[in-house]
């Protein structure tokens, strides 16, 4: 596996960890609080210290078990990228839709914010799951 | 491109002929990983031309002395730009 690949996998796990606790908390409790919309701003900064603190750690393993690997990229690994970044921009689009949809009709803001946030995140695990399987396809 | 390929390669047999050159050896050589090495060695990822000639340059043979494509497959292929 190169190091490209644990990276993708390492980034893809975490993301997966750090929102599903977000969006557990958040669509949970949080959303039929009173006090949602400082709550889910609020929760914004645990989950941005968390995904550096531990996307730092992360590489730091990985590149600490291979350091001859560290870093290296080639053209297989930015093919594969631009082919993950081209799928993933689908379903960014399908949550801008939705998002601009919400404020179309004057939803609440805390659901137009969870649903762009959401479209994000959703980009972000298909652009490391689609990597993946290309990466293990062409393994 | 990342999927399966018609391009075959001889690249484990030069390597072996090379003194038992290792993949990582190859792949340092040439400038990529050796999980790219493998899959070309596995005919599972086709290389850029570059990159193909560098593997050429390495065993110091032709091009189509590493590489083979079948005869009859171009005919085959849609006209050019017909797919993207």
């Amino acid at each position: 596996m190169s190091f490209q690949e644990k990276s993708t996998l390492a980034m893809t796990g975490i993301l997966l960890a750090v929102f599903g606790c977000y969006f557990a908390l958040v669509l949970g409790e949080v959303s039929r609080s009173p006090l949602r919309d400082v709550t889910y701003k609020g929760l914004m900064v645990p989950v941005v210290v968390a995904l550096v603190v531990l996307t730092a750690v992360a590489h730091a393993v990985i590149a600490a078990t291979a350091p001859a690997d560290a870093d290296a990229n080639d053209e297989r690994d930015r093919s594969i990228g631009l082919r993950g970044g081209r799928i993933a921009g689908y379903v960014l689009a399908v949550g801008c839709v939705c998002g601009l949809t919400l404020a179309m009709v004057e939803a609440d803001t805390f659901w137009i914010a969870q649903v762009l946030l959401g479209g994000l995140v959703l980009a972000e695990l298909t652009e490391g799951v689609s990597k993946l399987v290309l990466y293990r396809r062409s393994a | 491109m990342t999927k399966p390929t018609r391009v075959s390669n001889r690249i484990a047999d030069l390597r072996a002929r090379a003194g038992e050159m290792s993949q990582r050896e190859l792949a340092t050589r040439i400038g990529v990983t050796r999980q790219t090495v493998n899959a070309i060695e596995l005919e599972k990822y086709s290389p850029s031309l570059e990159v193909a000639f560098k593997i050429a340059r390495v065993f110091d043979v032709g091009l189509e002395d590493v590489f083979h494509y079948p005869s009859g497959a171009a005919a085959a292929l849609p006209p050019a730009g017909g797919v993207s």
